[in-house]
């Protein structure tokens, strides 16, 4: 035994491959450990309610057991360099949601009982995506339902740090720019200490916006302003508003409540979508002025202005709704679809052709890079639209020279090409995605048609949630296949880590010293 | 009382950065010659007994065009990159424009509608092979060669465009190619371009000559007896510029299997560098040809394509045997070079081979070729600075320059590639969301699928699409507008975006 240990360890080692695969492991062991407390929540809701309350405790104990274990085989080693980072990432979202699925698994539900349809269900959570194969949500106990938002809401706390700390330090698709931007001494820490105090500075500001939803929604609810909210909706909710998911406890998702709740929850998206480091800088260290001199935040809303806009006058000459309901609809779902929530205050699969390409294009926007949103994110939209124009003006002038500028200050060229290399992947991955998923459907005659798969694969890829035609906002991804959905899971998975960090682990350079 | 010197120096280069009056000089020789073009389908009509009429007076009001552009503009010979842009811009728009003349003479009903005729004219000199004929077999003879002989002559000016024009211009990073076209090196633009397209016209004549006389072969030797003299040349008119356009309603499914499979083969020979063919046919060098990275990404993508279709059509059991394999590969290659012919009714195949063949659209034959679309070594530049970023973001102190043929690529080049494909693939996204919009609000029965399909054949000028425009099918019951905007994709497409969108800036008008 000692001396399996002994060489496991000896085979991690640094040494044998140009990648700490013993230290990378360790982290991965410790994620995992302190994961299997966040089941004591819906462990206590489910004892509340009079629910099986085991399968948290059993799912908990596995999770933190098997972390331990990792961290026993690997060793202490606390050294994580940029190499090890993106080992770390590609397996924490894909083991976390493995971990995260036992008790849809250990609970019985029927819906559930498929182990690559409880997968996908974690997946879909602990990645914020909001896509879900549950067919009736209702009728699930509401322990588990409430384990469901929260795997959201716990995905949207490492998104902030992989957003803004990790992916930055690993020089992904270009967000070493949002170094830059980091509160607190960043300069000359220890890596794990500077994210780790990173972290601590965001959650704060994570968790006050998640009570403050809360808090109103309850308030609505209480004071007989929304009949539909309880403390319980109110709660779910807010977990999954903040962190950009999209999952809801009810099976008309936002459509369920009333205006002043869906404005509210709108509300709160759109800020959720705004860069952290900004939101920092505007509720801690009252700089409201650096706050609103934002390229990225004036595009962002710029952006959500318009693809309102244009949904609303599609919604009036589809002569569906009027007046204010008109409005709020296509604000609650432009900004739902476009930071990648996937809400819904409506059923926008009946809103017609134009609606429906109009959604599907916003999906490719997301919100800041520094927010829980996913997709291609609005700062590299508008660095390329920069970059794009700055080539025009090169084609007409070789001779010219200028940097192209975000916030007034030049970007570096190799960001500027980490950003297009994104995109082209992003874009790339996109079309295979679709491509198979329209493959696969008429493989097993699914009843899919080639736009409803691409707007599967763009929702997933996204991680937006809710597509088209069955797996519409009040439908269902059910009736995919298991190898469709398996191909949505590496959709939601790569889109999530933003694609690169995966992808490197298959190149021969990752793995050589 | 307006004179032509008043006009000449509004005109003129110290009022704007840009010389218009030399650009459209130029312009209007290019006009001039066209006029000449005419006299071929005239010929034609006289010798089936149709009327002359229509290409005689479309060859008078284009040859009165060209010279009164030519007056009005006299002595500004001196064409610079700035103009560049301006003249590959606009002769597109013109010849297009004259070209249609004959289709508005003719009394055509089914060209009566200018929007009609001005898409088939497009469809022509831009190569891409898209009709809104309904039944092509109704026109008279002479009209139909003349719809051919539009899509030669196009592939006549993009292989000046490709390998002459657009590397000088710098657009989307085409610069890769300067040093590779036949031809002294320091000359003067007018004349380096002149002599370049000299030698390349030949292989170009020659090649439409060899596939004209084998097929005409195969009409004689009884190999075919559907063919004739007519659709031999017809066929070689628009297989070597990857058009598209045939006179027969049903394609190259009207012919034989010999046929279809020469064509396969002078397609597949289109689609490559015409400079590369320069070099293997007429200097004798048939190394170069094996040496030529994008040649073998070329080979190997169109080997990969046909493989794919070919398997589909197996197991799904639409098509066996040797016809399994030649409708795969046929429709490969005709996708994948954006040619645009059709063995077969590929509408009526299953989802997964209409997919695989609107994907095969985005890749395009070689760039230096008569082929429209995003062009191979364009997917191979890129292929290998996404390989390079992937070997930056682990080792972030890395500098290593990307290679192609041996050389290194220059950053500024790759940049431009990139844009170019960007704004290729946004350009397609506008353009699908726009067809679609307007289909619904008209009213048509078009798919997404189908508005996806006929945004990513125009706009790389290949040809068919799906649904009602598949290739046994037409683009008529588009509406007006949907037909504009492919128009614009049409010619968008073939210019490779760039020359027009640096048209709509304010720097390129700035002295």
């Amino acid at each position: 035994m000692r001396l399996t240990r002994a060489r496991l360890r000896r085979a991690f080692r640094r040494e044998t491959f140009g990648v700490d695969v013993g230290a990378a492991f360790d982290l991965v062991g410790r994620v995992l450990t302190v994961l299997g407390l966040a089941y004591l929540l819906p462990a206590v809701l489910a004892i509340g309610y009079g629910e099986s309350w085991w399968p948290f405790v059993a799912a908990g104990a596995m999770t933190s057991a098997f972390g331990v274990t990792v961290q026993w085989l690997s060793g202490e080693q606390e050294r994580i360099r940029p190499r090890e980072g993106f080992l770390v990432v590609a397996l924490i979202w894909l083991l976390v949601p493995f971990f995260g699925a036992l008790p849809y698994v250990l609970s019985g539900e029927p819906q559930l009982a498929s182990p690559v349809d409880a997968y996908f269900e974690s997946v879909s959570g602990f990645t914020a995506t909001g896509a879900t194969i549950l067919t009736d949500i209702e009728s699930l106990p509401r322990a588990l339902l409430m384990w469901r938002q929260f795997t959201q809401w716990l995905g949207g706390m490492g998104i902030v740090i992989l957003a803004i700390a990790i992916l930055p330090r690993l020089r992904v698709g270009g967000r070493q720019l949002l170094m830059t931007e980091l509160p607190g001494p960043t300069e000359v820490e220890r890596l794990s200490v500077s994210i780790r105090e990173t972290a601590r500075r965001l959650w704060v500001l994570y968790v006050a916006l998640t009570v403050m939803l809360a808090a109103l929604l309850a308030l609505y609810g209480a004071v007989g302003l929304d009949d539909a909210v309880g403390l319980y909706e109110a709660v779910a909710h807010s977990f999954t508003a903040v962190a950009i998911g999209g999952f809801s406890t009810e099976a008309e998702s936002a459509a369920a409540f009333s205006p002043l709740t869906q404005w509210t929850m709108a509300a709160f998206i759109v800020v959720a979508g705004v860069n952290f480091l900004r939101l920092y800088r505007l509720f801690v260290q009252r700089q409201p002025l650096a706050f609103a001199r934002d390229d990225e935040l004036r595009l962002y809303l710029l952006l959500l202005a318009g693809g309102s806009l244009v949904l609303f006058l599609e919604i009036l000459g589809n002569g569906r709704f009027d007046g204010e309901e008109a409005i709020r609809h296509a604000v609650f779902q432009a900004v739902s679809i476009m930071t990648t929530a996937g809400f819904a205050s409506a059923d926008y699969v009946q809103w017609g052709p134009l609606a429906a390409v109009t959604l599907v294009g916003l999906m490719f926007f997301g919100a800041s890079a520094g927010s829980t949103a996913g997709s291609i994110k609005v700062v590299r939209h508008l660095l390329i639209g920069r970059l794009l124009r700055r080539e025009l003006d090169q084609t007409i002038h070789p001779e010219i020279v200028a940097p192209v500028r975000l916030n007034r200050r030049p970007v570096d060229e190799r960001v500027l090409r980490a950003v297009l290399a994104f995109v082209l992947l992003y874009v790339g991955l996109f079309a295979v995605g679709a491509l198979a998923l329209v493959f696969e459907s008429f493989r097993v005659a699914t009843e899919v048609t080639p736009f409803e798969a691409i707007s599967a694969a763009a929702a997933t890829l996204g991680n937006v949630g809710p597509a088209f035609g069955f797996a519409g906002p009040f439908g269902s991804y059910e009736p995919f296949s298991d190898l469709s959905k398996g191909v949505m899971i590496l959709l939601m998975w790569l889109g999530r880590v933003e694609i690169i960090p995966v992808v490197v682990l298959f190149t021969r350079a990752y793995w050589r010293t | 009382m307006i004179s032509s010197a008043r006009l000449r120096r509004a005109v003129r280069r110290d009022t704007i950065g840009v010389d218009v009056g030399a650009a459209l000089n130029l312009i209007g020789a290019l006009v001039r010659y066209l006029s000449l073009a005419f006299l071929f389908p005239a010929a034609i009509a006289l010798g089936y007994g149709e009327s002359p009429w229509p290409f005689l007076a479309a060859a008078a009001i284009t040859a009165a065009s060209g010279f009164a552009l030519e007056r009005v503009t006299r002595g500004k010979e001196q064409v610079g990159t700035r103009e560049g842009f301006l003249v590959v811009a606009l002769t597109w728009a013109f010849a297009a424009g004259f070209g249609c003349l004959p289709y508005l003479f003719s009394g055509e009903a089914q060209l009566g509608n200018p929007a009609n005729a001005f898409f088939e004219s497009m469809s022509g000199f831009t190569t891409t092979g898209s009709s809104v004929l309904t039944d092509s077999e109704a026109l008279p003879q002479g009209l139909l060669m003349w719809r051919q002989f539009t899509q030669w002559l196009g592939g006549m000016g993009i292989i000046v465009l490709a390998l002459a024009v657009l590397p000088r211009l710098r657009v989307g990073g085409r610069q890769l190619f300067e040093s590779e076209v036949p031809g002294p090196e320091v000359e003067r633009l007018a004349t380096s371009i002149r002599e370049t397209a000299r030698r390349l016209w030949v292989v170009y004549i020659a090649l439409t000559g060899v596939l004209a006389a084998l097929l005409y072969g195969y009409a004689v030797a009884g190999v075919d007896e559907r063919m004739s003299l007519y659709d031999a040349v017809a066929h070689a008119f628009t297989t070597m510029p990857t058009g598209g356009f045939s006179p027969q309603r049903e394609s190259l499914a009207a012919f034989g299997a010999a046929t279809q499979w020469t064509v396969i083969v002078f397609m597949v020979v289109a689609g490559t560098n015409f400079a590369l063919l320069y070099a293997v046919l007429v200097r004798q060098r048939a190394r170069s040809l094996l040496r030529d990275e994008e040649f073998r990404v070329y080979l190997a993508l169109v080997a990969v394509a046909s493989f794919v279709i070919v398997a589909e059509l197996i197991t799904e059991g639409i098509l066996e045997g040797e016809a399994a394999v030649r409708h795969g590969l046929f429709q490969a290659v005709s996708m994948l070079t954006t040619t645009g012919y059709a063995s077969v009714d590929f509408n009526e195949w299953t989802t997964l081979a209409a997919v695989g063949l609107v994907g095969l659209m985005f890749i395009g034959g070689s760039a230096g070729s008569t082929a429209g679309s995003i062009k191979v070594v364009r997917h191979l530049l890129i292929g290998k600075s996404l390989r390079r970023e992937l070997d930056v973001a682990v080792h972030p102190d890395v500098i290593s320059p990307l290679r192609f043929s041996g050389r290194p690529v220059d950053e500024k080049t790759l940049r431009a590639v990139i844009a170019f494909v960007l704004l290729y693939v946004g350009l397609f996204a506008a353009g699908a969301l726009v067809l679609t919009i307007d289909a619904a609000i008209g009213d048509q029965v078009v798919t997404p699928f189908e508005a996806i399909a006929a945004a990513a054949t125009t706009l790389g000028n290949v040809g068919p699409g799906f649904g009602f425009a598949g290739p046994f099918g037409s683009f008529e019951p588009f509406s007006d507008f949907s037909k504009a905007v492919m128009i614009v994709l049409m010619w968008l497409g073939r210019l490779e975006i760039v020359p027009v969108l640096v048209l709509f800036t304010r720097r390129y008008w700035r002295a």
